[in-house]
This record gives C-alpha cells, sequence and structure tokens, in this order.
C-alpha cells in the first residue's frame, strides 16, 4: 500500500542508521525522498535555475519538513538529511547523464553547467561521468571531501549552507574545495588540457 | 599512481601554503620565489614537486575553465582586497621592522601565516625573537580569532619550560603579530637521538616536557597538538612548549560555541600524536594531551612510533587509532632492546583509548615515572591489570558462561575444577582490581581537588568539570558492580565523597544540594541492601553511617531540619555500635565525636535553622568532648581531637550564649586557645583558618552579649576583612559568601543594638547614634546584595530567604530613620511580606519565627506592624524552644507588650529571666539580661 505519509521519527531513525553505517537504511530512505528529488533534479537539468525561483536547498527543506510532518528541522537530523538527500542527488544525476550517453551521444543537447562554480561540467556530459569515477577515487581517500563536493555541487547548496551544514567556517569551505577542484581537474585531465566543451 | 591519505594530506598541505605565499607576495619575480618555497617544503623530494606544479597549473586552469563557462559574472574581489592589494611591492617582508623588532630572515609558514627571526631594532637590549605574524590578506575572522587566543593563552602562562610571550600587536598594516621567546633549539627526539641520551635522562627530559603540559592544564588550557616539532630542546638541555596555535582553554560549558576549531578536518592536529577522540571530533579535554604524551615517550624511548600509520586511508587511520592497540613496545620494529614491564605499562595507560581510563592527569603519569626512576612500584601496572581482566571477562562473557555449564556437566572432572577456579578468580581479581582503582580515584579526586582548590583561584569551574567526569565514571561502574561486595562499598563511598563535594554545606563545596542529594541516594541505594542482608557488616555499617551524616548536613543546609536531625540520629546509632567495643579505631572514635557535633548543631545551635533544643544539643556536645577526650586518651597527639575539642567548646559557647554570655566568652576563648595550639601545618589550611575566623566571630558576639562594645567591634572590623578576602579569591565559592554574610549581619547588628535605646551604651550623643544607624544601614544592605548572589546560585535555599528578608526590613526601616530620600517604604514591605510567606508554613523553624517576630515589631512605616502576627511567632517559637530558650521569651514579651497584654509580657520576662544564672559579683549584664529587664517595666 503506498500513499501513506511516513511515520513521524521514522525517517530520523532511518537517517541515524544511515549515518551509523548501515546499508539497509540507505535503501528504506531511497523511496522516501527519490520521486521528489527527480523533480528538483528535472528542473537542474531544464535549466530552470533562475535563483529566485527555485532553490534546490529550499524544495529539499520542504521535503524534509513533509517528510517529518512538519516537525521542526534542526540540527543533525537535518544534516543527516541533506548528506543523504546530496547523495541520492548525484545518483539521479549520474543515472541522468549515463541515459544520456545512451541515447543522444553527441547531439546538440543545451550545456547546462553543474554549478556555477564548477562550470566546465555539464549536466548530463560525459565529464560528469568522469567526475563521478573521479569523486569514488576520492572516496577511498577521504569521504569528507566528497561530502562538500555533494552537497555543494550535486546539491545546489550555498557556500554558506555547506559550511553550517558541516559545522565548519564558509572560508574553510571554499579553501577546501578549492583544492579539491584543482584536484578532480588534474584527474579528469591528466594531461592538462581541457578536453573539447562540445563534442 | 594510488594516491594515499598520508600524501593526500601532504599535497593538501603544501597546495594551501604555496596558494597563501602568492597572496601575500603579489607580483613579479614571484615564480622564483615559488619554486624555492615548494622545493623546500617538499623537502626535494621531485615526485611530491612535480605533482605539486602539476595541481598547481591544474588549479589556475580549472579557474580559467570555470570562468569561461560560468553563466553567472563571478562576484568581485572581497572588499578590502583592493586596498590590501595595493601596498608598496618593493618592500619585502624580510626588510620589514614589526612594532621595535626587525626582521632577519623567515623561519618557516605554518598553517596561518609565517614565522620569522628578528631582533630589537630599537638598540634596547639585545635580544632574539621569533614572530609570528598573519599577513595573509584573506585570513578570515576564525584566523584571527584563534591568533588573538593564543595571545591570551600565552600571555596567562608563564613557566620556565614554555616559550614565552614576549610582545603582540598590530603593524601598520594593520596585521598580528605575536614575539615569542626565539629557541634556538631541536626538536626533543632528536636531541635524544644527537646526544645519545640514557633511558634515564629521556625520561628526565620528558619528565620537564610533563611539567610545562601540567601547568598549562592547571590553568584550564589544553594545547591539543604535542609533537616533537613542537617541543624545542635548547643546548643547555632545557624543553620548550611551542606553538599554542591550535591550544583551547576549557570551559565549564564544554559545548561548542561555534568557535571551536577541532572540528576541522585533519588540519588542525597532526594525525600520529591524535587521540582517538581528536579523530572521532569528539570533545577534547586534558585526556587528549595525556595521550599525545603517551605517543611522544613511546617515540622516545623506542624510537619507533606506537602505530604504522603511512600508507593509510582516512577511515583506516581512525580504525587503527580507534581501535588497535599500540605495537608492543618490546617488539617495537628496529628496537632490539626490551623495554622495562612497568615503562610499557605507563605507556599502555598513557594510550588508552579511553580517556577516562587513562593517567587521570599529566601530575600522575609524571609521578609514575618519578615511582619508576625511584625503583617504586608504578600504578599503570594495577590499572593494567584491571583493564585486562575486565576486557577478558567482557570478551569470553558467553565462553565463560559456556564453560560454567560445561564444568557442571562433567562433575568432578578436573577440566570442570578448573574452568570453575578461573572463573571465580577472574571475578575475584576483577573485584579488587576495580577496588584499587576506585580508591584511586577517590584519593586523586581529593588530591585535585586540594590542589586546585589552593592553586586555583575561581577553581569552582575546575571542579564542576571533575565532578561530571567522575559521577560518569561512578555510574558506569555501578551498573557493573554485580553484588560484589567490596566494590559496592567503595562506590557508595565513592559517591558519598562526591555528594560532600557537590552540596555539604560543612565543606568547600559547589553549592548543589540537589546533586549532592541525588548521589548521596544513590550511595544509600548501594548500601542499604548489604546491612539488611547482614545487619553485623560492620564495614557495610559504617558506610552507611557515613552516607547518612553527608544526607544530613546537606540536608541541614538548606533548612530541612526535620530530616536532617533524622538522618544524623540514624547515623548515631549505627555509630554507637560501632564504637561499643574498647578496641574501636581512634580514628573512628575522633570521627564519631565530630559527628555527635553535628547533631548538636542540628538540635539546638543558635542562629540557624536548628530545632531550637537547647538542652538536647548541650547534650549531644558533652557527648562529643567526651569521645574526644576517649581519643586523645588512646593517642595524646591525635590532631583530629584536639581541633574537635577547641570546635565543642566553641558550640558549647555559642549555646551558652544567651543564658550565660560571660561562661560562654570563656569558652570561645578557650577554644581559640585549644586552636592555636595545634601545630602550624594543621592551622594553615582553609578550613582552619575559616574557623578560627569563625571562633573570633564569636567571641565578637559574646563581647557583644556582655555589653563590651567597643572591644566587639575591633573585632568584627578584623574578621570582616580576613572573610572579604576569602570571598575575594573564589567568587564562586559559596562558602566563603555565606561566612562573610554571617559577619555583616552579625556587626549590623551590633551597631543596630547601640542605636537602639535599651541598649546604647552610657552616654550616647544624637551624634553617635546617627553614625550607628548608618553602618548599621549600611551593613545590611551590603547583606541584602550578598544574598541575591547566594541565592542566584541556590534559590530554595529558605535559610538565606528569611535572612534576606530581615535584612531588607532592616534596611528600608533604618533609612526612614535617617530620614533618606529613596523608597525605603517598598523595601520593608518586600521584606515583611516574605518574613511573613515564610513564618506561615507550618514547619517554620525558630530561627524564621525570631526574624519575623522582630520584624513585625520594629519595621518602618508604622502601619506595617503587625503585633497580633508577632505574638503569634512568638508563642510557638516559646513552644519549639521547649520553653528553654531566653529569647523566645524576649519575644513573647516583646510582642505582649506590643500586643497591649503588659502582665503577660512580664510574666514572659519573668520566665526568661529564671533561665539565667544569677549574675557573678564583678560581672556586668547581659544583652538578654538587659533586653528581658527591660521588658518588666510598667
Amino acid at each position: 500500500m503506498k500513499g501513506l505519509e511516513p511515520a513521524q521519527g521514522e525517517i530520523t531513525v532511518l537517517l541515524a542508521k544511515w549515518k551509523d553505517g548501515e546499508p539497509s537504511a540507505f535503501e528504506e530512505l531511497m523511496p522516501l525522498v527519490y520521486p521528489h528529488l527527480r523533480q528538483v533534479a528535472a528542473a537542474y537539468v531544464r535549466r530552470e535555475r533562475n535563483p529566485d525561483v527555485l532553490q534546490a536547498t529550499s524544495l529539499v527543506n520542504e521535503l524534509y519538513l513533509r517528510l517529518l510532518n512538519q516537525r521542526q528541522a534542526v540540527g543533525e537530523d537535518r544534516q543527516h538529511f541533506y548528506t543523504f538527500a546530496a547523495k541520492v542527488m548525484r545518483l539521479i544525476l549520474i543515472d541522468h547523464a549515463r541515459g544520456n550517453q545512451a541515447q543522444i551521444r553527441g547531439g546538440g543537447l543545451q550545456r547546462v553547467p553543474l554549478s556555477d562554480d564548477l562550470a566546465w561540467i555539464n549536466i548530463g556530459s560525459p565529464e560528469l561521468l568522469d567526475l563521478n569515477r573521479a569523486l569514488d577515487e576520492l572516496a577511498a581517500i577521504d569521504p569528507y571531501k566528497v561530502q562538500l563536493v555533494e552537497l555543494r555541487y550535486f546539491l545546489g547548496c550555498t557556500s554558506e549552507e555547506t559550511a553550517s551544514l558541516m559545522h565548519i567556517s564558509k572560508a574553510t569551505v571554499d579553501r577546501e574545495l578549492k583544492f579539491i577542484k584543482s584536484w578532480l581537474y588534474r584527474r579528469i585531465h591528466p594531461d592538462g588540457k581541457e578536453e573539447s566543451p562540445s563534442a | 599512481m594510488k594516491e594515499t591519505t598520508a600524501s593526500f594530506l601532504k599535497l593538501e598541505a603544501i597546495f594551501h601554503e604555496v596558494l597563501l605565499f602568492e597572496e601575500t607576495n603579489p607580483g613579479a619575480g614571484v615564480g622564483e620565489a615559488r619554486a624555492r618555497l615548494i622545493d623546500e617544503l617538499c623537502h626535494g623530494d621531485p615526485a611530491l614537486i612535480t605533482e605539486i606544479h602539476a595541481l598547481l597549473r591544474a588549479s589556475d586552469e580549472e579557474s580559467q575553465a570555470t570562468a569561461s563557462h560560468r553563466t553567472v559574472p563571478a562576484p568581485g574581489p572581497p572588499p578590502g582586497m583592493e586596498e590590501r592589494r595595493q601596498r608598496p611591492r618593493g618592500e619585502t617582508l624580510e626588510r620589514k621592522r614589526i612594532g621595535a623588532y626587525q626582521i632577519d630572515r623567515l623561519l618557516g609558514r605554518g598553517g596561518m601565516g609565517a614565522v620569522y627571526l628578528a631582533h630589537r631594532a630599537d638598540g634596547q637590549f639585545e635580544q632574539q625573537v621569533a614572530i609570528k605574524l598573519i599577513d595573509l590578506p584573506l585570513a578570515t575572522d576564525l584566523f584571527r580569532e584563534r591568533f588573538r587566543q593564543e595571545r591570551q593563552i600565552l600571555a596567562g602562562l608563564q613557566h620556565p619550560f614554555i616559550a614565552r610571550l614576549v610582545d603582540g600587536g598590530v603593524t601598520p598594516e594593520g596585521d598580528l603579530y605575536l614575539a615569542m621567546e626565539y629557541i634556538d633549539g631541536v626538536p626533543i627526539h632528536r636531541f635524544c637521538a644527537d646526544h645519545k641520551l640514557t633511558q634515564t635522562q629521556r625520561l628526565a627530559l620528558f619528565k620537564n616536557v610533563c611539567q610545562a603540559v601540567q601547568f598549562a592544564h592547571q590553568n584550564l588550557v589544553v594545547h591539543r597538538d604535542l609533537k616533537p616539532d613542537n617541543i624545542l630542546v635548547a643546548s643547555d638541555g632545557t624543553p620548550r612548549l611551542l606553538d599554542f596555535g591550535t591550544a583551547k582553554i576549557l570551559s565549564p560549558s564544554t559545548e561548542n560555541d561555534g568557535k571551536d576549531f577541532t572540528r576541522q578536518g585533519f588540519s588542525s592536529y597532526t594525525p600520529q600524536y591524535a587521540s582517538p577522540e581528536q579523530v572521532l571530533g569528539n570533545p577534547i579535554t586534558t585526556a587528549s594531551d595525556t595521550y599525545s604524551l603517551g605517543v611522544l615517550l613511546y617515540l622516545l624511548l623506542t624510537e619507533t612510533m606506537p602505530y604504522a600509520l603511512k600508507e593509510m586511508s582516512t577511515a583506516e587511520l581512525v580504525r587503527v587509532i580507534c581501535e588497535e592497540p599500540p605495537r608492543k613496545p618490546g617488539n617495537a620494529a628496529g628496537s632490539d632492546k626490551r623495554l622495562d614491564l612497568d615503562l610499557e605499562a605507563i605507556l599502555m595507560k598513557a594510550l588508552r583509548k579511553e580517556p577516562s581510563e587513562r593517567y587521570l592527569t599529566v601530575e600522575q603519569l609524571t609521578t609514575d615515572i618519578q615511582d619508576y626512576l625511584d625503583g617504586h612500584p608504578v600504578n599503570a601496572r594495577r590499572g593494567t591489570f584491571r583493564y585486562r581482566a575486565a576486557k577478558f571477562i567482557r570478551r569470553n562473557r558467553l565462553a565463560l558462561a559456556g564453560a560454567g555449564l560445561l564444568a557442571l556437566t562433567l562433575s568432578a572432572g578436573i577440566a570442570g575444577v578448573l574452568w570453575q577456579a578461573r572463573v571465580a578468580n577472574q571475578q575475584r581479581r576483577k573485584a579488587d582490581a576495580r577496588s584499587a582503582d576506585l580508591r584511586q580515584l577517590s584519593n586523586s579526586l581529593l588530591s585535585e581537588l586540594d590542589d586546585a582548590i589552593k592553586q586555583l583561584p575561581g577553581s569552582t569551574g575546575v571542579q564542576k568539570l571533575l565532578v561530571t567526569r567522575v559521577l560518569e565514571h561512578l555510574d558506569r561502574m555501578a551498573a557493573d558492580a554485580q553484588g560484589d561486595r567490596a566494590t559496592l562499598l567503595d562506590l557508595a563511598d565513592a559517591y558519598s565523597r562526591l555528594a560532600s563535594l557537590q552540596g555539604d554545606p560543612y565543606y568547600q563545596n559547589l553549592g548543589d544540594p540537589d546533586g549532592g542529594l541525588t548521589s548521596e541516594s544513590k550511595a544509600v541505594a548501594l548500601i542499604q541492601p548489604l546491612v539488611n542482608a547482614n545487619p553485623n557488616d560492620l564495614q557495610a555499617l559504617q558506610s552507611l553511617a557515613t552516607a547518612q551524616v553527608t544526607r544530613s548536613e546537606i540536608l541541614f543546609g538548606t533548612g530541612k531540619t526535620s530530616d536532617a536531625v533524622a538522618s544524623m540520629q540514624a547515623a548515631v546509632r549505627a555509630y554507637d555500635r560501632l564504637i561499643a567495643p574498647s578496641s574501636a579505631p581512634v580514628e573512628l572514635i575522633g570521627e564519631v565525636a565530630a559527628v555527635y557535633g553535628s547533631l548538636g548543631d542540628e538540635l539546638g545551635q543558635s542562629g540557624t535553622a536548628s530545632l531550637g533544643d537547647k538542652a538536647a544539643a548541650l547534650a549531644a556536645y558533652r557527648k562529643t568532648m567526651e569521645l574526644d577526650h576517649r581519643a586523645l586518651g588512646i593517642d595524646p597527639n591525635f590532631v583530629r581531637a584536639k581541633r574537635g575539642l577547641a570546635i565543642i567548646q566553641m558550640k558549647i559557647g555559642s549555646a551558652e550564649l544567651e543564658t550565660d554570655p560571660t561562661q560562654s566568652l570563656k569558652d570561645f576563648q578557650s577554644a581559640l586557645t585549644t586552636l592555636d595550639a595545634l601545630p602550624d601545618k594543621e592551622k594553615s589550611t582553609l578550613t582552619m583558618i575559616r574557623l578560627r575566623s569563625m571562633m573570633q566571630r564569636k567571641e565578637a558576639n559574646a563581647l557583644e552579649m556582655t555589653g563590651r562594645y567597643g572591644e566587639s567591634y575591633g573585632l568584627y572590623d578584623q574578621v570582616r576583612r580576613a572573610q572579604q578576602d576569602l570571598a575575594d579569591q573564589d567568587p564562586q565559592d559559596l562558602r566563603a559568601l555565606s561566612d562573610l554574610q554571617v559577619i555583616l549581619n552579625d556587626e549590623a547588628g551590633t551597631y543596630d543594638d547601640e542605636a537602639g535605646d535599651t541598649l546604647a551604651p552610657p552616654q550616647r550623643t544624637e551624634k553617635e547614634r546617627h553614625t550607628y544607624l548608618i553602618h548599621g544601614r549600611d551593613l545590611y544592605a551590603q547583606c541584602v546584595s550578598l544574598f541575591d548572589r547566594m541565592l542566584k546560585r541556590d534559590p530554595t535555599n529558605a535559610n538565606w530567604r528569611v535572612q534576606q528578608a530581615y535584612a531588607e526590613v532592616k534596611v528600608g526601616s533604618m533609612s526612614q530613620q535617617l530620614h533618606e530620600a529613596g523608597d525605603g517604604a517598598s523595601l520593608s514591605r518586600k521584606g515583611m511580606a516574605t518574613l511573613k510567606e515564610l513564618a506561615a508554613k507550618p514547619d517554620a523553624s525558630v530561627m524564621v519565627l525570631d526574624y519575623a517576630f522582630d520584624a513585625a515589631l520594629i519595621v518602618e512605616p508604622v502601619e506595617l506592624r503587625d503585633p497580633p502576627f508577632a505574638l503569634a511567632c512568638a508563642e510557638r517559637e516559646v513552644a519549639l524552644g521547649h520553653r528553654q530558650i531566653p529569647s523566645g521569651f524576649l519575644a513573647l514579651a516583646r510582642s505582649s507588650r506590643a500586643a497591649g497584654q503588659v502582665g503577660k509580657a512580664h510574666a514572659a520576662a519573668k520566665d526568661g529571666l529564671a533561665l539565667l544564672p544569677a549574675p557573678r559579683p564583678g560581672e556586668g549584664k547581659g544583652r538578654i539580661q538587659k533586653l528581658l529587664e527591660a521588658e518588666l517595666r510598667p
């Protein structure tokens, strides 16, 4: 039976379990969140990214509140939810990019940057898949940095929002990302040149 | 190339360093300097150098790529940047002056800025300093805040083994700098290796480092980044602790305030020296430094690290630090010598994963090392065994249970017997070891607190931290005690000690009576079943009695007198059984003597919320004297009994103060003589200083009661100064505040008497009366504000509320008598309302009733006076005091007269006078006698 809102507290329990490394919790959370996040992602892809109209983070917040039955979203729970949502968002966008490669390789899609701060990676592009692979490598070395990337670039949080979610300063977020971006760029372009932006 | 966490971290660190360098040195010609810096930072490692250059290129290309694809214009430079960039370019920092210092050369770049070698440029005197400068145009507020904190920390840390702060300030460009003592030394492990120090020499050097760390801890500073690079040893062999850049000031509120730098990834500390709680981002305490010292000692003794952390991912690193035991030092790679077992135990104790399992203080670590050097047994080994035994049991609980079953089925089989013996033995040893650990905990708790009290004014914050920590520890152990008698007893005693610290007004305490009562009920809950099971278990009985005494004292302090007396009487019954045999130890007799003294206080001490039963109180006090004499009969040098005698003489004097002030004055004077005859060492403790002060105050009371006002003023003044000093030393110390309040109150009362009519000194002028009123009013006003501070700490204390209300009535009324402007009347009204509320309670004490009746008769404005209410209070007071308290009859006489019942007043006055001894020749009349006689007037 579908259509029932999750019981209050269920989400928080699942999030805590997920944070404690219980993989089944991730599976259970997914169906609750996935359809809504897909809508956010679709808006991304269609480039409805006028910041006044659509802000990913406020949509996610609304989603979260709805899942919690309007309980005040604060503290740890919120952080867990956001890092979770960012991870799901990465999955959605990567799935979308894979589908794209299969369907319309080289098609004349409009270029939509993943983020203005990482503008050389476009949504639905092969670089996004490269980025995904590089992030998997990074996760083996420093998973914390991957979380930053997911929040900031996949979920579309601002530096300030990322900083407040991770309990660090904005300056630290920017500094860390500066390094991560350079490292990722080097991973994706080992010969030092950017590949041709459009195929 | 497979990247590892270690090389990744290195890469990241160097990357940031280079970017910082570029930002601080904009302009042409930077390229070469940058290349030099990279070579230096990479220690010439060619692969790393190539990687860094490639990464920096990638960084530039990434910025360009993003800029060219960006759909939104990039934000402009942050405000203030332009201005900073326009600094004169030709001038490099190397030639700059900072404050009074001339920069000589760059020593290195660190996380927040650069460190330069410099010397004083004003020719005043030769001094080389290391200047640490934040010169990053983009330095965040967080960096600046951290820098300020480092300066603040260093300014407070003056120790021969901590690099001194010489100067600090802001350059004309607005950059922050610190000038530090320049240490021309090498990292401690290099020093040991270069000079081929012996193990003993290494331990001695390490002890010096511990001293510096311990000193920082005493000042509530945790270093958080202790490692060889931060501990330089000068050529003369003295170590210096450097770099408090990541240090933290502990505060009693340990929650993060957003300025906590611990959760900043690996940049804030060095993983190899970091404790498990540090890598997990958990709260950092002094125990984290203890851990890092453990790693350092490991390195100094074995020349290897406790963990091989080189080629690991972050997750792996965290797992190893948090879960894996350190390598056995004896088997450490590259080490052919076996480490002594004692030293190994010391290392393992410092390196425990659980902070609470480590040495509680660095001082304890130092003590163990000294014990090792002296050939004494070290504490760590007991702990090791307990730890291992507990671990073994925890790991093998199931296996052991299974084994027990197996043993049963094998009935008489040898294997079964062996198994059972092993299980029982483990259990017993576990319990023994735990007791040892507990005793160690209790002892260290007390010594640590003693030190804190003596060395740190305002130490209450430290104590609070400590209490929280100990309570957690005890609760954990209690949950685990499983009916083991010895452990239960030890735990109960520990809870009692803790309760006393939390809220026993007889000792320096934290002003948390509720917390104290909770701890105490935990103690009772642990012992009561033991006593019930075996009423002849004398040890359990004694623990129970101890717990009941503390409980009673806390209750008494909060004004719950009847409960307090019941608890104390239960304790006395238990103690009487314990000291019945003539072989009872002298210490126990001394303790019971003191308990009788406390019982006497609760029964009938004047000036407190006692039951007001003078006769019963005196009987208890006499029992104290008897027991103290019995103890001194066994051991004439037993200091506690001597001190006890002094105290009890004082108490008897207090009980006799009203009925026989002349005798009472003699009691106080002999109490002081007894006290002064104690050994000097005994007299210098805070408790004894306080006690002596109290005796002098009592002496002043007695002088006042015999009408010798002139002498009493001088004494009051002296005592008040002493009390004020004590209260100033630790503004958090409730007991010091309350002592100060008592003396202020007494002194105010004296002026009040002199300003009144009956007790006025002969030939008092109107001007003198005016002066007395002003003094009295001022002192009462000070009482009111002191009570405000005290009640903020414990708003439920009924004793303080009643005294404050009375003082308010006094201030209000006296200022009206002085015809002062201001709202004296409303203050009087407020105080009167509180007094009536408190007196209306059915269990109001003699003290409450006495304050209430007096206020109702003397209050100004006159319309607030309420003789029928006063009369009702006085009647209850006389009844509560078993018709034995002269001041009760004085209350009755005064209220009866005010209510128009002169006959009743005369009768009450006569009853009161009958309680007083016949005047001895040559002695003046006492205060109460004068006042009672005054009530005989028509």
